[in-house]
């Protein structure tokens, strides 16, 4: 180069243009590259939404798309039945299945509050019962029913308040008699020709299962075919309550939207839809806070049970949860191996493969599913956390169990941490997924 | 004088090939616009899943059997109650047709069992046993311990995998 220089004096002027032009088309590349940068993510705020491959496979696998349709429930024959649903739908707002009419599902699972009371636990008459009412919505497709899973359908589920002195407080044979009386044609449109229980010295008016020793002495005096047929006619109710509660189910959420934009890796449209706070939160969900170790899945719930070393509430004893729950549901006679049950043997699968021995039931209570989560405060199954703030202080410090094991490690996340962990949480809420008309009492047209 | 044309375009070439990579190195990638991504065939989306003969035979740890083990669920994803199939080999090759297998296992790093009490339901013949009530109910690394008697011998083994 040197030599090319002091070759010619006549080429000095291109020594210079040369570069000089190479520098500007250099300066041209490098601003072009820049305001097309700038015009994609003029602040940056795409930078939060950059997710490798797995994790946009781990956000699309907690998306309500991923939700499959609602599977028959085989041991409710008229899980689907359209006048089961109707009937059911009567009965969970009907007051007149309590023995003061005071008292109906509806009581504790209000569907303007996702099927759920905002109470620390449910009360009835001014009583509290031992835990926290859950939400029902999406209920449908988990394989235990209560906290603690001491049911194995939503039809044996929801027999058991009837009966309960805190909640309906009614007896199976008030029951039977009461809804043969009031919804008998609807009855007999889903189940068939009721049987005939008039006769009071065969079917006394109070008898059941009870507390109560007159009720129980009444019951135990009645013939075991007698106490079949009012047994048949009290799972009845209960299936067609399940049929209702069925419908009940969850909608899609502005998470939903995100995590159909993540699988596209349409950034603009993530950004779109989640704040940088929010989409810091999510991230924290599926990786460093490790919430989908149990809330996966598109109900944000993997159906199990984990002891995560709740502290019992002041005065209350310990709360067992699943280690005992597991002996009451394979003796109960309503689960689906019973009589009652319309299932086969093979399809009753959870019961078969209950899991009952195993430290890790002690103080085990069902996962909860995080759809709709920042809506149906109280949390837990003692209802002992007033908000999601106090949730993630009890995640952050994870304080061991005991009795027990606890399934938790501390998280140990920063304010503005934890800040983003409830702001994903709060995108998870949507309004259910329920016909209109099931969401208020039905009109009496019978 | 072509020489240094040349030498001129060579280097303006190279510090534009420089400018560029520096920058795409800092700039996000490029949008990428809504069903454009051809690898989403291939994108795991179960929160936790395998394929259902993920896992090599093996044999047990005082080598008397092989054994295989194959779910009947294709892949295994994570909070569905499902079936296997197990088969068992002597060392030989011969089928073992008279086992009686004990199953545990679990997520030794949670310090959990599996979330079902899975078992042998069934002895299907030549080998092969049919295992009922498996479910796993969060991705991560699993473990599931077989126990194998057979006659008056007695051999077990530890299957390690993932679901990712």
């Amino acid at each position: 180069m040197i030599w090319i220089y002091r070759k010619s004096k006549e080429r000095s002027w291109s020594t210079l243009f040369y570069p000089t032009v190479g520098l500007l088309v250099l300066a041209t590349g490098f601003i072009v590259l820049y305001s097309v940068r700038q015009s994609n993510d003029p602040t940056g705020r795409l930078e939060k939404h950059q997710w490798t491959e797995a994790e946009r496979g781990l956000i699309a696998s907690l998306s309500i798309d991923r939700l499959p349709a609602l599977r028959p429930d085989p041991s409710n024959a008229v899980g689907d039945d359209p006048n089961a649903i109707a009937l059911g739908h009567a009965l969970f707002f009907d007051s007149g299945l309590s023995d003061d009419a005071t008292v109906s599902c509806a009581s504790c699972h209000q569907p303007n509050l996702y099927f759920s009371d905002g109470k620390v636990k449910a009360n009835v008459r001014g009583v509290d019962t031992p835990r926290h009412t859950p939400s029902i919505v999406g209920l449908a497709y988990s394989d235990w029913f209560y906290w603690d899973g001491r049911k194995d359908s939503q039809w044996a589920q929801a027999l058991a308040p009837q009966e309960a002195t805190i909640e309906h407080r009614g007896n199976r044979m008030g029951h039977a008699r009461y809804v043969l009386d009031t919804y008998g044609q609807a009855y007999e449109m889903i189940f068939g020709p009721a049987p005939d229980i008039s006769d009071e010295s065969r079917f006394p008016a109070v008898a059941g299962p009870l507390e109560d020793t007159a009720a129980r002495a009444a019951w135990e005096a009645m013939t075991e075919d007698d106490r079949q047929t009012i047994n048949r006619i009290f799972a009845n109710i209960g299936k067609a309550m399940a049929a209702y509660e069925r419908k009940i189910l969850p909608g899609p959420s502005r998470f939903d939207d995100y995590a159909a934009a993540a699988l596209a890796n349409d950034r603009m449209r993530m950004a779109e839809l989640f704040s940088a706070e929010e989409a810091d939160g999510l991230r924290l969900f599926i990786d460093e806070a490790q919430c989908t170790d149990c809330h996966n899945g598109p109900l944000f719930t993997n159906g199990t049970f984990h002891n995560i070393g709740l502290p019992s509430m002041p005065g209350a004893p310990f709360d067992q949860g699943r280690s005992l729950a597991t002996l009451q549901v394979i003796t109960d006679e309503f689960n689906c191996l019973g009589a009652y049950s319309d299932a086969t043997i093979e399809e009753c699968v959870e019961l078969r493969f209950i899991k009952i021995e195993g430290e890790e039931l002690i103080g085990a209570f069902k996962v909860p599913s995080l759809r709709n989560i920042a809506n149906t405060a109280p949390y837990m199954h003692n209802g002992m956390f007033a908000d999601l703030d106090a949730v993630l202080r009890h995640y952050n410090a994870a304080p061991p169990a005991f009795p027990g094991h606890s399934d938790l490690v501390p998280l140990a996340l920063t304010t503005a941490q934890s800040g983003a962990l409830k702001a994903f949480l709060h995108t998870l809420s949507a309004p259910p997924n329920v016909p209109a008309a099931l969401l208020t009492p039905p009109t009496r047209s019978e | 004088m072509m020489r240094f044309f040349v030498l001129l375009l060579l280097t303006t070439l190279l510090l534009t090939t420089l400018l560029l990579s520096a920058c795409s190195g800092v700039a996000a990638p490029p949008l990428q616009p809504a069903g454009e991504n051809m690898a989403m065939d291939s994108m795991d989306m179960s929160g936790g899943s395998m394929p259902a003969n993920a896992l090599d035979p093996q044999t047990t740890e005082n080598g008397l059997f092989t054994v295989s083990a194959v779910s009947h669920l294709d892949p295994v994803v994570i909070n569905e109650t499902h079936t296997w199939t197990l088969h068992i080999e002597t060392a030989d090759g011969e089928p073992v047709t008279d086992a009686e297998i004990a199953v545990d296992g679990g997520m030794p790093a949670h310090n959990h069992g599996f979330p079902t009490a899975p078992r042998v339901t069934e002895n299907l013949g030549d080998g092969d046993y049919l295992l009922e009530g498996m479910r796993f109910n969060m991705g991560g690394m699993w473990v599931m311990t077989l126990e194998i008697r057979s006659g008056d011998q007695n051999d077990s083994l530890t299957f390690e995998f993932e679901l990712k």
